[in-house]
């Protein structure tokens, strides 16, 4: 009898150790960092744009270094802007099954349609920096499916405007204030755009001098090349000005970056030659 | 065969021992069930404030009571003989308080921690279900006990009511010591019929004389009939003069 009881009692010791042992070799893993998931950092995202899409890749590893296989794991992940505006509908990246000791590449992939946001008013991207969070839920299963693990992890990544300053340069211009001053008359225009856009037909610009009560007084075009700080002048007609005697008071633009078109007028008393 | 020798090593607890022992289980199972978590709880809560599991905001409330319960259990199993029902009562009872009170310690499986945007949450009530399995298997290790005393104190008892029933049993009549015979009884007499005379100083007719048996003469030596020397009995012929001695004298 009372072998069969220390018998029963080493029974159930040996269970319990077992179970002790099942339990730590599938939680210990996760705490420990023995199973990482090596989110992308900001410096390894890629942009490409094309006809008004954002074209975005991120990569990420999984690194399943514990005892067990991880079954069924799936990456749903999201981005929104700044003000939580989601750029994408959730996606979904299914990995599978990850053997124990493997790593498992893969990248988050997906494009916004940044043209159609700027034409329903949505200009801000286009215009200001942002910053991009990228919200990626992991969830897996651990150790045949006992255990069950589910992450949100969040990556933010600045977002870059596509055009981050334009404008005349007055002190590069020659405008006929007063309308003594000799031609020719011409204004230099700077545009700052993301590198992202270079490469791409260069930007159309086009100014025009309004005056007070006349209207258009004279305008003219140019280009600009789009990537980094570039400069553009605008040569206008000067024997146009000879039939007015309206002194102009603002220079209207008219540009088209990439596929975004906009217009806008600055006061010319803000020139200081 | 005896108990004991069926049993070796499983010991009956005496009353003295059962106190003591009630008092030791009482006490380790306070530090191993009350103080011993809440230390660890406070620990964990104060260090990482951000995990939180099910029973986080009430779990020190929840190990006191399920604490109290197994520590009250398990004295009062130690405190009863083994082999009683109300030790495999209290036995069983303290063990489904140990898988209640491991499952609010566990938060059922389930635990999140949040930090900062990172937000993690693991489920593993299977796991906890299995360690709730292999604490329960000491349920069999209660009945095992319970059924091995039991057959021990069965046999006591047996034998108890046995010395009191024989204690409680009229006492037998001894019996009488045999009178020697001081005259005539009937148990002595004669079955033999007899026959009343007047005389009553005879009493009854002699019996008859028994038959008389053939004697047969048994000699240690015989003689020849020849030349009268003696010899064995078991000699066919006179060693002296070689006659032959009659068939009747030989044995």
């Amino acid at each position: 009898m009372a072998a069969r009881i220390r018998l029963l009692q080493m029974a159930i010791a040996a269970v319990n150790i077992a179970i002790v042992v099942l339990a730590f070799t599938s939680i210990w893993p996760f705490p420990h960092g023995d199973f990482k998931i090596h989110l992308p950092s900001p410096n390894e995202v890629t942009w490409t744009y094309s006809d008004g899409m954002v074209h975005v890749t991120a990569p990420f590893s999984i690194d399943n270094g514990g005892y067990y296989d991880v079954r069924d794991l799936t990456l749903d992940y999201i981005v929104f802007n700044s003000s939580r505006y989601p750029m994408i509908d959730p996606k979904t990246i299914p990995i599978g099954d990850i053997p124990a000791g493997q790593i498992t590449s893969s990248q988050i992939d997906f494009q916004f349609d940044l043209l159609r946001l700027f034409n329903d008013g949505a200009v801000g991207m286009v215009f200001t920096d942002d910053l991009l969070t990228f919200v990626v839920d992991v969830s897996c299963g651990y150790t045949m499916d006992l255990v069950k693990f589910e992450a949100t992890y969040q990556v933010s990544v600045p977002w870059d405007a596509l055009i981050r300053s334009y404008g005349p340069d007055w002190s590069r211009s020659n405008l006929p204030i007063p309308l003594t001053n000799p031609p020719p008359y011409y204004a230099a225009y700077w545009l700052n755009t993301s590198d992202v856009l270079a490469g791409l037909p260069p930007a159309q610009v086009t100014l025009t001098l309004i005056g007070n009560t006349t209207g258009t007084l004279m305008s003219g075009s140019t280009t600009i090349e789009l990537g980094g700080d570039n400069y553009g002048t605008v040569v206008f007609d000067s024997s146009a000005i000879l039939q007015y005697t309206d002194v102009p008071y603002a220079l209207r633009y008219d540009l088209r970056v990439a596929d975004f078109v906009w217009t806008g007028t600055v006061p010319i008393q803000e020139w200081s030659p | 065969m005896d108990w004991h020798s069926a049993n070796p090593g499983v010991v009956p607890v005496t009353p003295k021992s059962r106190l003591s022992d009630a008092t030791w289980t009482a006490f380790t199972d306070v530090l191993r069930f009350i103080v011993v978590p809440l230390v660890l709880i406070d620990l964990v809560t104060k260090n990482y404030p951000q995990l939180t599991t099910a029973f986080m905001p009430e779990i020190k409330l929840y190990i006191i009571f399920f604490g109290g319960m197994i520590t009250a259990a398990s004295t009062l199993e130690a405190s009863n003989k083994p082999g009683t029902w109300k030790r495999l009562l209290f036995g069983l009872t303290a063990l489904a308080f140990v898988c209640m009170w491991l499952f609010i310690v566990l938060g059922g499986g389930i635990a999140q921690f949040t930090y900062g945007p990172y937000h993690v949450r693991f489920d593993m009530s299977k796991i906890v279900y299995i360690m709730l399995f292999g604490v329960s298997l000491k349920g069999l290790l209660v009945y095992s006990t319970f059924s091995t005393h039991k057959q021990y104190l069965d046999d006591q008892e047996r034998r108890r009511k046995e010395e009191r029933a024989a204690e409680r049993a009229p006492a037998r009549p001894k019996p009488l010591p045999r009178r020697k015979p001081s005259g005539p009884e009937f148990s002595t007499m004669s079955k033999m019929a007899f026959e009343v005379s007047h005389d009553d100083s005879v009493g009854y007719a002699p019996p008859p004389p028994p038959e008389p048996k053939p004697l047969q003469r048994v000699l240690a030596f015989k003689e020849c009939p020849i030349c009268g020397a003696k010899a064995s009995p078991k000699e066919m012929t006179c060693k002296h003069c070689g006659a032959w001695f009659p068939k009747d004298t030989i044995r």
